[in-house]
């Protein structure tokens, strides 16, 4: 009996000692798995404003007038700077739509570049909407296409160039598969995205066939110098870490009137980008005139990005004059 | 024996478990396995939306012997062979590579330098060069016409004031007019981006340096 009364009282003092062992080293587990919490600036958790803000269809002019001046603040505190952020709606009679002549493209990756300085995207980690394949002609397998291409000079012999993004579909997969609609269609074609309200669940990313959209998987790195000023709030404001983007033809220039960044920067003119709705544009008179095509039809999502070839294809041999080698990787 | 199982204790595997998770969080040892990339160095020339020649106005200057001067200040004093256009001592380093449309007079006007020639007695000024193409490539010159062909800068809606199209020869050179190669920008550098041929990725691609560099144990 005493025998056991000792090993009673042995036990629970061991025990008293266990389950404080027990407790105080899962609480150092658990304080130590809350590190990252250090990390955090003073800004990081955004405002409270950001946090009950409506979804970008319920806001009245007056919220979404709070809420540029809101993201304006953020941004003037982030990167010293003042942006001209605005909200611009789709226009009436306007229906964008891109057009591609891939007997032009060279695959020289400039569209890419501008599209990067448009478009306030993370340079480090990378992410750009534009992917320009490289494909052997004759061919227009994707998986034998290479968007990895480093050679000395482009053209490349007997190869073309298909740049890839964002297709506007009209029926998008992406819009569909979106749980909480923070992806949704305007009247002038462009697929947007509310960056407040998208939660950062990726089915988007994973049901795009054209593999449009990107992630910010860590908080974008986008310095000061590197900013583009003149803002929208459905496009290129900053984004944050979490959050899905991908190309919307330049909404803060198209609505606008003017061209997107990456028509602008072709050097030899194989983008093309209008209104389909104006029997006179180019786009208009592209689609009437050439055999146009879009990629992966199969899946009927009706891009309003189109593909065409001219006549002359395949392209003659390049100038030799600065190709000593073609750069053959 | 059956009352001793029952008391075995797990608790000590539980507090290991617990600092083994403390160590993990502290070191952290995720944080420096993503593979970041160093920023694209891409500067503001290399997205610039200049055309990649610089063409001649009207009247025609050109910088030759160390004077600005126009075609006919020297033209209206040296006479042009008739037969072949003869070029011993000037604009040598022009090579035409044209095609079959290999004589300077097919384009220049022989009598007045500071024109192009259309047909016969018809000319047009060197501003307005993309009449001369359209004499020999009438169906690209349609398309360019329209918008197709060549490019547009300013806005998408087709008469909007401002825009300008882009001659001929901003893009080509009239004497050797095929497209130039150039080097293009850098690749991309991310992972990130739903590879679309990760079986097929080259040398190039930052996932197959990120797995070798890996394997060696660089990083
Ligand atoms: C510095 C004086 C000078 C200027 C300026 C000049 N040329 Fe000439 N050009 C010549 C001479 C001299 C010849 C004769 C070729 C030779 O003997 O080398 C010639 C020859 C030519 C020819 C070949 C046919 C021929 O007449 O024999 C063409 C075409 C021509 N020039 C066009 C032009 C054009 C176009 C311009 C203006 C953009 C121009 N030249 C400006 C001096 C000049
Ligand atoms: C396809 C028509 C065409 C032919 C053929 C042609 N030229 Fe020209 N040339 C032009 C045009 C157009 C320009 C104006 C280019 C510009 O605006 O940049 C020009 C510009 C020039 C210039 C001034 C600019 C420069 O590059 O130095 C000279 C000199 C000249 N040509 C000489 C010649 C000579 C010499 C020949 C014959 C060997 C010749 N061209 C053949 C169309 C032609
Ligand atoms: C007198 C007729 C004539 C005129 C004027 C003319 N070309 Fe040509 N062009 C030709 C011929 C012929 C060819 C060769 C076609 C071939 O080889 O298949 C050609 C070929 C070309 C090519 C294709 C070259 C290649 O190797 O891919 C281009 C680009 C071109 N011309 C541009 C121009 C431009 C720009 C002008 C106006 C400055 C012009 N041409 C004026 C007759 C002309
Ligand atoms: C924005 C630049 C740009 C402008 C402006 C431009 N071209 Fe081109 N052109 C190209 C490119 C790029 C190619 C493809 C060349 C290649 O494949 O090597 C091309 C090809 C051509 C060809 C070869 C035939 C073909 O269809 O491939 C002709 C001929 C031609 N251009 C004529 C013209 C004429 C005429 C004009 C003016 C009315 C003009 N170009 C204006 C960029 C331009």
């Amino acid at each position: 009996m005493t025998d056991s009364e000792n090993n009673g009282s042995n036990q629970s003092r061991r025990s008293f000692l266990r389950s404080g062992l027990l407790a105080s080293s899962g609480m150092l587990a658990l304080a130590t798995s809350l590190k990252p919490l250090l990390d955090l600036e003073p800004g990081d958790l955004g405002n409270i404003d950001s946090f009950i803000q409506k979804h970008y269809c319920e806001m009245s002019e007056s919220d979404i007038e709070k809420a540029l001046a809101r993201i304006a603040d953020d941004v003037e505190k982030r990167y010293q700077l003042r942006p001209d952020i605005r909200d611009l709606k789709p226009l009436d009679g306007v229906e964008f739509v891109y057009a591609l002549n891939l007997s032009r493209c060279i695959g020289c990756r400039k569209c890419v570049h501008a599209c990067v300085a448009e478009n306030n995207q993370s340079r480090s980690p990378e992410i750009q909407y534009i992917r320009v394949l490289e494909m052997p002609h004759g061919t227009l397998d994707i998986e034998k296409s290479n968007h990895h291409y480093n050679r000395a000079s482009v053209p490349a012999d007997s190869h073309y160039y298909m740049p890839v993004q964002c297709h506007q579909c009209k029926n998008a997969p992406c819009v569909k598969v979106c749980p909480i609609q923070a992806t949704w269609q305007q009247d002038d074609g462009v697929t947007v995205i509310d960056y407040d309200w998208c939660i950062g669940c990726r089915y988007c990313q994973a049901a795009c066939p054209y593999w449009a959209r990107r992630f910010n998987f860590t908080e974008p790195g986008l310095t000061k110098k590197d900013v583009n000023p003149n803002m929208n709030y459905l496009s290129n404001r900053p984004r944050k870490k979490g959050v899905i983007e991908k190309c919307h033809f330049c909404l803060q220039r198209t609505r606008a009137g003017k061209l997107p960044a990456c028509q602008e920067v072709c050097p030899t003119g194989a983008r093309k980008f209008g209104n389909v709705l104006d029997e006179h544009s180019n786009v208009s008179q592209i689609l009437r005139t050439k055999r146009v095509f879009v990629l992966k039809e199969d899946v009927n999502t009706l891009p309003r990005f189109f593909y065409y070839f001219d006549e002359r294809y395949p392209r003659k041999q390049a100038s030799s004059e600065t190709s000593k080698d073609g750069g053959s990787a | 024996m059956a009352r001793n199982r029952d008391n075995i204790d797990i608790s000590p595997v539980i507090v290991l478990v617990f600092v083994a998770c403390t160590t993990w969080f502290i070191a952290d040892p995720q944080d420096e396995r993503i593979p970041y990339a160093s920023v694209a160095n891409v500067s503001k020339e290399d997205i610039s939306t200049a055309p990649i020649r610089t063409r001649l106005s009207d009247p025609p200057m050109v910088h030759l012997g160390g004077y600005d001067r126009d075609c006919n200040d020297c033209h209206r004093i040296f006479k042009s062979l008739d037969k072949t256009p003869n070029r011993a001592f000037q604009h040598v380093d022009i090579k035409l590579n044209h095609g079959r449309n290999s004589r300077c007079f097919n384009c220049h006007a022989k009598a007045d330098r500071n024109r192009l020639t259309i047909y016969g007695e018809m000319t047009v000024s060197y501003d307005q060069s993309e009449q001369l193409c359209a004499k020999c490539h009438g169906t690209t010159f349609k398309d360019w016409n329209r918008g197709i062909h060549g490019r547009t800068m300013g806005s998408w809606q087709p008469h909007a004031a401002g825009n300008t199209r882009l001659k001929c020869v901003e893009c080509h050179n009239p004497h050797s007019p095929a497209y130039l190669r150039m080097k293009p920008l850098p690749s991309p550098h991310t992972l990130r981006m739903g590879e679309p041929s990760i079986a097929h990725a080259t040398e190039d691609s930052p996932l197959t340096q990120w797995i070798l560099s890996d394997t060696e144990g660089a990083h």
